[in-house]
């Protein structure tokens, strides 16, 4: 986990400093290094109304992905989110509701004439049996009966409430905190507070779906109105980054020779701007990417894993589909071992592939979350399991959330359920959270929140809470308003919290 | 006893509800100590004291506990007042609540606001050593201050990359630049900047910036992101309006209310934001009234922040938390543009549209004449329309119409109408005029219920369809039917029915655009009973499958109608020929909203649209004590017409002028007097020379509101002449040369550095307008927009001209800070990332361009080393290579050839910031 200070040597530029460390350069070139006055700050417009008691990060602009003191002593230093896309019934896995058994196939009173889709049917039954499991007994289903066994290094919310019922405003919604588009995602929120401690790969990695993206694309990573240093970088086991590798017609000495001419011009040009720090943060950043250019295939390299963990992940077996989810699984790992700061790992897409897209189960509840649960179970176990073992989830937060859940009915004259807005479950794992538990609860058929109803704004404050940031206090000055995460609600859910 | 506000109320809630209420948190947006807000209303937005009505006044029922939930203060937060207090709160009120003017706090002073205060011209400055121009003047008082100095005045290379980047967007040529550092006319310099200012190229840059405000863009946003068909003619419009210089309170006016100043493509300004399409709305009112009330918002959040400088988003919610604006000024605006929906209506003004109305007029004749033979020859007919089927047939009374489909495919009907001569356009169909619909189903989804074929609505999500995709076909089963039964009977001689309107005529680059259309109805019939009871079918139709590239034939093997003999088929194919042409003579649909009645608009609780309260007419900014003379009943296009001529009369509203004198400085000097261009408010930047803003704002009102004549008397100065040279000392005192003791050099946008590639590898292709150069493939509906080719021959236009789609990177220019389009960008971030490195070391366009820059120089300099290097550096960076560059990059070229030269200078920091 320790950050390289320095790429691998280059041949030495042909004339004009080295730029192996331009804090260095910087002090031969201009004297000024040190300059209190030269740290421009990036965050914004650090004049403005920052109201009592936010803070803005300092950022200084040749540096934006610098490591940063969080606002107190985090519990978490990384955090993987797994998004389940489409919307994930939780009364099929997580949330065990007995009464639909004794209720199904009956339309008790209470249920609306209508929901996001359409008319609605009938109580209908979950689709697999639930167990207990683990020492704490928590009743999971056997759809996803791998990620079952570790329920005891979860904590799992049951009354967790969307303010939309619809996919592409719920994805907004849960990552961004607000339903329409164009907001800093939490992983921009993320690196923009804390940098990240490995310089040599991206502070935060989007690892999308094999099939595709999600349905509101990059919003989900995306850096909104935060500097685009802070946007995700989309890449996965299957899809290398774009114009990562030189161009093909280009040799790798004749690359490297580039690269040195180029250094070389730059600083040439930079001793008539001693000090310039957004000179010195443009020639930083082709380093970085020289770095990137090593670092990113060696950490997408899953050749290099042994043959048990391709097993214990399932690459080989299974629908493809599957096994290109677990080589994003196994590439998840990797790259927090590495110490990218926020990994968001995708399982479901706006397209489609061998007849499913993601989660979603209008047609079919049984028939769309069993193909689902295949591609899902047996990585993300093993994902879990593997990070567990080797001691990652001590600094690692797991977060498994979905946009938001499924009704209890059926659609009428139908097999789906349609989307609910208002009960839906999510469960968090590994540092800083109270493991083997459970928080909230839905009423008797998971289709409001009954106690303790708690919202997205709650969730995502507590994932900032665990990584030692204060939601409320974490802001960007954006067009009139001190913009955050959590617009102006959310309070931490304390209760989840060990 | 009388109560005394400073002596028993002001310590009593200070000591109470101060630490969260007051300077230092404002929890629910709510203040005791800020007068206006404690009687207006916090985020709420009611008022928490009622004079002269302590039992409505909701801070008694607070803090008396009578809602467990609002218990204030809090438990754990202090201790619950004592009932004297309460009673000491309840007599101040039931008093009438008297709080002095004198006790207002600072949060009060606004309305005496700088930015809102009457705009007046400042005396410029009287200097002992006069220096440059008026502007010069201003700076000069400021540096003065300081102790700070401007810089010598650049060099001519510097200053002529400087202003030709500023004003057009391009680096000026070698041969530009020799003549213009031997010119030895003393007027050298203006003659450059008229050059600069006259060239369509000033357009094309100075465009961009106002197209990044309103975050414009070719698609809708959200899951499907469909592309707006002919949104360009706004681009093309703004580029326009640049390039002609229209006086800018014109240009505002236009992009208000162009529909009503001839000039319908400006009117795109307003619908600019993104929006959520009905079908991922949803059934669900809530849902269908808050995706309503977020689309007035986007068209206030373009108005606001690039026109009024005042944030009103706030306001949606609860009183402006800063600034004078009360919730209700976010529903006066909402009210201004209550009438505007998002969508297509007809280009009236397109560029040939004279002679398309003639021509029209012509084919329509033409048409109508062909029609009345075909009547003649034939009981019924069908016609073709681009975006729906028009069945004909002798006129008849009809008291009910059935429609039988004898296609098995799945069909789909989103709207079906019926008109008779006698009644014109009045579609006799709709259930608002009391028709009703009954299909013959088992079943039919709420979403696929027949009503929708009455509804009055177009578009997919609410139609009926003759089977779902995932039914099996059943050849026994009846063929699916729907009736229309009216009110009364009617003589009717056609039925029109639209399928999928939307894809046919609204968007474009769908793979399956006709998909509905292709397997939408074909074959069917038309039957009519009168009053007398009796069916009789009037129309028997069986057309040729439409089969679109891409999109599913529709089966076959249904029973054909008789067909028309060969006279009546020659008629009906001279009626389509005719048809076609007329309908591309039509004027075109342009994405620029349509326009409909405005309903009543109330101010919503918390912004909640399922809270409406009071009633709001449509007006400015109370802080401004503006008063448009609107009510609830005011027409649609009267409101916009007095909501411009305000935002555009320095007298009632001094905001618009600063705001835009503000937003020409920022692009010249790279950094504005006002630091937020969207935000003149208190939370925004205070001016950093508030007299020369003025000063300039009024200059500009007294020039004919002329962008071209400010932005000339700005890169005419002396500031903006000046050396970028550092120094030390200065930037100990100022380091963001914020006073201009030097021009402040910058990076140059996305759109530069694209350009400027392209120009000095002789690949610019420098056509103007028209619809953009494609980077994407086609889609399906549900799918994201792909890149396919962001760097072949097709693409080597002004990035400009780059269809763009909301949300999507463009794989090589957007990590350089180009919006996205998803929110409003009055400014943009600037970062330096890894990605732009390796987008720009790696990407094919580089690599292509680096390879077309050194064909070119081997052109111009032939086959010796040393003179293409030269002319390399003189194309790239406008100079000459010092010995120690020359030297190293004759190695480079030794061993890697001239095209890895090219690609080294184009990812220089030299040819990516502006000195």
């Amino acid at each position: 986990m320790k950050p390289h200070a320095h790429g691998p040597a280059l041949a030495p530029a042909q004339f004009g400093p080295r730029l192996l460390d331009r804090r260095d350069f910087l002090r031969t070139a201009g004297g000024l290094a040190g300059s209190v006055a030269l740290l421009r700050l990036l965050a914004g417009d650090n004049l403005l109304a920052s109201t009592a008691g936010s803070v803005r990060p300092q950022i200084d602009s040749d540096q934006p992905y610098a490591l940063r003191a969080p606002h107190f002593e985090p519990k978490a230093k990384q955090v993987l989110v797994i998004f389940c896309v489409g919307a994930v019934s939780h009364v099929d896995t997580f949330d065990y509701k007995p009464d639909l058994f004794k209720y199904d196939g009956q339309k008790p009173p209470g249920i609306p004439a209508v929901t996001f889709e359409g008319p609605t049917g009938n109580i209908a039954k979950p689709r697999w049996e639930f167990k207990p499991r683990g020492q704490s007994g928590k009743m999971v289903s056997e759809l996803l009966p791998n990620v079952a066994a570790l329920a005891d290094d979860m904590c799992f919310i049951h009354s967790l409430t969307s303010s939309t019922s619809a996919h592409p405003q719920g994805e907004n919604f849960l990552n961004t905190g607000f339903t329409l588009e164009g907001f800093p995602s939490l992983g921009a929120w993320v690196t923009y507070a804390l940098g990240t401690a490995n310089q040599q790969l991206p502070a935060f990695v989007a690892i999308n779906d094999p099939r595709g993206k999600p349905r509101s694309g990059k919003n989900n990573w995306g850096s909104g109105f935060l500097p685009a240093a802070y946007q995700g970088t989309d890449f996965s086991a299957a899809r290398p980054l774009a114009n990562l590798g030189r161009p093909a017609r280009i040799s790798a000495e004749a690359d490297r020779r580039a690269k040195h001419l180029l250094e070389a011009f730059n600083a040439e040009h930079a001793r008539k701007f001693p000090g310039d720090t957004d000179l010195a943060g443009r020639i930083a950043s082709y380093e970085l990417a020289g770095r990137m250019q090593m670092s990113i295939p060696d950490v997408t390299d899953l050749k290099s894993e042994p043959a048990h963990v391709h097993q214990l992940y399932g690459t080989d077996t299974g629908t493809d589909l599957k096994k290109d989810y677990a080589k994003n699984c196994i590439l998840a790992r990797r790259l927090l071992e590495q110490g990218v700061r926020v990994v968001q790992l995708f399982n479901g897409s706006d397209a489609q592939a061998n007849g499913i897209s993601n989660w979603d189960s209008h047609a079919n509840i049984e028939s769309t979350h069993a193909m689902q649960a295949e591609i899902f179970d047996q990585p993300t176990a093993a994902l879990l399991a593997d990070m567990k073992q080797r001691g990652m989830l001590k600094d690692t937060l797991v977060v498994r959330c979905t946009e938001f859940g499924r009704m209890p009915f059926l659609q009428a004259n139908g097999t789906g359920r349609d989307h609910n807005p208002d009960s839906f479950t999510c469960w968090l794992m590994g540092a800083g959270v109270k493991a083997g538990t459970s928080f909230g609860a839905s009423d008797n058929f998971g289709f409001k929140a009954a106690q303790d109803a708690s919202t997205l704004y709650d969730f995502n404050a507590t994932i900032l809470h665990l990584l030692g940031l204060d939601h409320e206090r974490l802001t960007y000055y954006n067009n009139g308003i001190e913009r955050r995460l959590t617009n102006v609600h959310g309070h931490v859910l304390k209760q989840m919290i060990a | 006893m009388t109560v005394d506000y400073e002596r028993d109320v002001r310590p009593l809630l200070a000591a109470s509800c101060l630490d969260c209420h007051g300077p230092k948190k404002q929890r629910s947006d709510f203040r005791v100590d800020v007068k206006k807000i404690v009687f207006a209303g916090g985020a709420g937005g009611l008022p928490a004291v009622v004079p002269g009505k302590s039992a409505e006044s909701p801070l008694i029922h607070y803090v008396a506990g009578l809602d467990a939930e609002m218990q204030m203060p809090p438990a754990g937060k202090g201790d619950p007042l004592t009932p004297e207090q309460i009673g000491i709160l309840r007599a101040w009120i039931d008093q009438g609540a008297a709080w002095p003017e004198h006790a207002t706090t600072a949060g009060e002073e606004s309305a005496q606001w700088w930015s809102l205060l009457p705009l007046a011209k400042p005396a410029v400055p009287t200097l002992a050593q006069p220096v440059g121009t008026p502007v010069d003047a201003f700076l000069e008082a400021k540096r003065a201050e300081k102790k700070l100095t401007a810089s010598p005045a650049a060099d001519r290379r510097t200053l002529l990359r400087r202003v030709a980047i500023t004003l057009n967007g391009l680096p000026p040529t070698p041969d530009e630049i020799e003549a213009f550092v031997g010119d030895p006319d003393p007027r050298a310099y203006e003659k450059i900047v008229d050059r600069l200012l006259a060239s369509p190229r000033f357009g094309e840059r100075w465009a961009q910036f106002w197209l990044d405000i309103v975050r414009w863009s070719e698609t809708n946003g959200s899951e499907s992101n469909l592309y707006r068909k002919n949104t360009w003619p706004y681009r093309d419009y703004v580029i326009r309006a640049f390039n002609s210089d229209l006086p800018f309170d014109r240009f505002i006016r236009e992009q208000i209310a162009g529909d009503a100043l001839g000039v319908d493509e400006a009117t795109a300004f307003l619908v600019s934001g993104g929006f959520v399409h009905a079908a991922t709305v949803g059934r669900e009112e809530p849902a269908i009234r808050q995706a309503r009330s977020d689309r007035l918002d986007e068209t206030i959040q373009s108005v606001s922040a690039s026109l009024l400088g005042m944030t009103m988003a706030c306001a949606r919610c609860h009183n402006h938390k800063f600034d004078p604006i009360p919730q209700k000024d976010y529903y006066a605006l909402a009210a201004v543009f209550q009438g505007l929906e998002y969508g297509h209506r007809p280009w009236r003004n397109a560029p040939d549209a004279t002679a398309r109305a003639a021509r029209a007029d012509s084919l329509l004749s033409q048409f109508n004449a062909v029609r009345d033979e075909l009547r003649a020859a034939t009981p019924s007919w069908t016609e073709e329309w681009p975006d729906h089927l028009e069945t004909r047939f002798a006129p008849v009374r009809a008291r009910a119409v059935r429609m039988t489909f004898v296609q098995p495919a799945v069909a789909v009907v989103e709207e079906f109408q019926i008109f008779g001569a006698a009644t014109g356009e009045t579609n006799l169909a709709l259930a608002a005029h009391g028709a009703t619909a009954r299909s013959f189903k088992p079943a039919e989804a709420l979403m696929r219920e027949v009503g929708n074929v009455i509804d009055g609505k177009f578009g997919q999500t609410f139609a009926w369809r003759t089977r779902e995709a995932s039914e099996k076909a059943d050849p026994t089963a009846p063929a699916p039917r729907f009736e229309i039964e009216l009110p009364a009977e009617a003589a009717i001689d056609r039925v029109v029915i639209s399928s999928d309107r939307e894809a046919l005529a609204h968007t474009d680059y769908l793979i399956e655009p006709g998909k509905a259309t292709a397997s939408g109805p074909r074959k069917y019939r038309v039957e009519v009973r009168g009053d007398d009871g009796a069916w009789r079918e009037v129309a028997h139709v069986d057309l040729p499958v439409r089969v679109v590239p891409g999109g599913r034939a529709a089966a076959k093997n249904a029973a054909p109608a008789a067909p028309p003999n060969e006279a009546t088929r020659a008629l009906l194919s001279r009626l389509h020929a005719l048809l076609r042409d007329y309908t591309d003579a039509l004027p075109p649909p342009v994405f620029a909203g349509y326009f409909v009645p405005p309903v009543k608009t109330h101010l919503f609780g918390r912004g909640d649209p399922m809270a409406p309260r009071e009633e709001v007419v449509p007006n400015g900014l109370t802080a401004l004590r503006t008063d448009l003379k609107l009510t609830s009943e005011s027409g649609d296009q009267e409101r916009r017409l007095a909501y411009a001529a305000w935002l555009t009369d320095p007298q009632r509203n001094p905001l618009t002028p600063r705001v835009l004198a503000n937003r020409l400085w920022l692009h010249v000097f790279g950094r504005g007097l006002v630091d937020t261009p969207g935000d003149f408010g208190q939370a925004g930047s205070s001016p950093s020379h508030p007299e020369l803003l003025d000063w300039l704002a009024s200059e500009f009102i007294a020039s004919g509101w002329s962008a071209k004549l400010m932005i000339r008397q700005l890169v005419l100065s002396a500031a903006f002449c000046q050396s970028s040279a550092p120094n030390a000392e200065a930037e100990t005192i100022d380091v963001d040369a914020r006073l201009l003791w030097r021009f402040p050099p910058r990076r140059v946008e996305a759109e530069v550095l694209r350009n400027a590639t392209l120009a000095v590898a002789g690949t610019l292709d420098l056509t103007m307008g028209g619809p953009g150069f494609r980077i994407h493939a086609d889609k399906r509906r549900y799918e994201g927009w792909k890149v396919v080719d962001n760097f072949g021959p097709g693409t080597w236009r002004r990035l400009i001209y780059q269809e763009n789609m909301r949300g999507i990177d463009d794989r090589m220019f957007t990590a350089f800070d180009r919006p996205e389009c998803g929110q409003v960008t009055p400014k943009r971030t600037v970062s330096t990332t890894p990605l732009q490195a390796l987008n720009l070391f790696n990407g094919d366009f580089i690599v292509t361009q680096a390879e077309k820059l050194a064909e070119r120089v081997q052109r111009e300099a032939g086959p010796d080393v040393a003179a293409q290097i030269k002319r390399i550096f003189a194309l790239v960076h406008g100079r000459a290579p010092t010995a120690t560059e020359a030297a190293a990059a004759q190695t480079l070229v030794a061993q890697d050839r001239l095209p890895a030269l090219g690609r080294v200078l184009l990812n220089t920091n030299e040819f990516a910031f502006i000195e």
